[in-house]
């Protein structure tokens, strides 16, 4: 059986079954096929730059290999950080309460990159939960849907459609402020200062 | 290199302006077990000579490849495979393998149903966010945050700023009107915003949200874009 996203506010716990929200089938989609003079769809490939090898769909592996060019297998891969050490993997959170942060500001979800939206149906569901999210208010908690070197954030909402949690990482976007040209040094000659010379023209 | 955009302040003045889109936080990468250098390669696996289609339309039947597969190995290419793809060129293939010369593209609608709409020729559609591309209005339509974040799914963002001193002021200009607000704008193209946002040739069309923020003498000014609604499936 899938787990669950479970979540905590204070002392109530509150569990959600989700389903990916999928663009296509709320509004359908639209594809560009590449057919022949008959209409009969046709497939992709990659001529390699000698001719030599016509590779289909699928055609091509993916591999991490080393300097030498030897491969190397993927369970042996480490995640490391720019000074070399070990980025510990952080576990998934389905199944495992988290606990509920809120309610926050809509601004805190605007300044998350969200790629990943679920529609929820409720298991269980605290009273308290309940109510804020029907009052609107928003809350958040850690998330990960598998094992993975980066914690994302989960936004748990409620619209008048149903309740949803979308998920993202911070988009990391700054103030910009004017950049200041500097000074002209003081003691630099001011070549306009001097008498017009039209002699030059 | 920067990407610009024409923008439209609540006095009706227009500016180029830059975008820029928001750089991934990638704390960790890749190492070997020794922690040595590791890159991804493509290499190539299989050949259209040893496809699976390619297989069937030479030897009939599974049944006759089974017995191809235990005389030989006719689904490895010796020459080809292990062989790093670099500089490719994409083609298409008729369904009988071979390569097709002169392509027809179709653009074809499907139902949320995923049952087919439409089918009709392919036809461009231009971007109309850009250098080359006529400002965008401003369309006074201003909404709360609260009813955006319930309502849409604000997928990608884009930061704009200044590209010089004049455009400093007109974008703080903005952005402290829209803090004070306390709201988002809502941007679309055309000459009263009601066309979606493109921003590359057949791109995909988003709705645009401008919000901003200012504090002291910076500013935060960002156009988010939203192609989906939060709604419950059928």
């Amino acid at each position: 059986m899938a787990k669950s996203i479970a979540l905590t506010l204070g002392a109530e716990a509150s569990s959600f079954s989700f389903v990916r929200l999928d663009r296509d089938k709320l509004y359908g989609r639209k594809e560009r096929q590449i057919v022949d003079q008959d209409g009969r769809r046709c497939t992709s490939a990659y001529l390699s730059s000698d001719g030599a090898a016509l590779v289909p769909s699928g055609g091509l592996a993916l591999l991490y290999v080393d300097e030498g060019f030897a491969t190397i297998e993927r369970s042996t891969l480490r995640a490391v950080d720019d000074q070399g050490a070990d980025v510990p993997l952080v576990p998934s959170t389905l199944g495992i309460e988290q606990e509920l942060e809120g309610p926050i500001a809509p601004q805190r979800l605007l300044d998350h990159a969200i790629h990943t939206v679920y529609q929820l149906q409720s298991e269980t569901l605290g009273a308290q939960l309940a109510e804020a999210l029907g009052s609107g208010n928003i809350f958040c908690a850690p998330f990960n849907f598998r094992d993975d070197y980066q914690r994302q954030m989960l936004f748990l909402l409620r619209n008048d459609t149903g309740t949803f949690a979308l998920i993202g990482s911070p988009r990391g976007f700054a103030y910009v402020s004017r950049e200041v040209a500097p000074d002209a040094a003081a003691d630099e000659a001011d070549d306009l200062a001097d008498d017009l010379d039209f002699t030059m023209l | 290199m920067a990407r610009f955009i024409s923008l439209t302040d609540d006095k009706k003045r227009d500016a180029q302006v830059a975008l820029e889109s928001a750089k991934p936080v990638v704390a960790h990468h890749q190492a070997g077990p020794n922690g040595e250098d590791v890159r991804l390669e493509r290499l190539v696996k299989t050949t259209e000579t040893t496809s699976l289609d390619a297989l069937l339309r030479t030897h009939g039947s599974l049944e006759a490849i089974s017995g191809a597969l235990v005389a030989g190995d006719p689904e490895i290419d010796l020459d080809q495979v292990g062989r790093r793809l670099r500089n490719a060129t994409r083609v298409y293939l008729r369904q009988d393998g071979s390569v097709l010369y002169a392509a027809r593209v179709v653009q074809v609608v499907y139902g949320a149903d995923g049952a087919e709409k439409s089918r009709a020729d392919f036809s461009d559609t231009p971007a109309n966010v850009g250098e080359e591309a006529p400002a965008l209005p401003w369309t006074g339509r201003l909404m709360p945050l609260d009813e955006v974040v319930h309502r849409f799914v604000l997928s990608r963002a884009f930061r704009i700023r200044h590209v010089n001193g004049l455009t400093f002021d007109f974008l703080f200009g903005i952005a402290k009107t829209l803090h004070e607000a306390g709201k988002l704008l809502y941007v679309g193209s055309g000459a009263k915003g009601q066309s979606p946002l493109i921003f590359t040739l057949n791109g995909t069309p988003y709705r645009g949200f401008l919000e901003g923020r200012f504090e002291g003498d910076s500013y935060l000014l960002v156009l988010h874009c939203s192609n989906l609604e939060l709604k419950v499936m059928p």
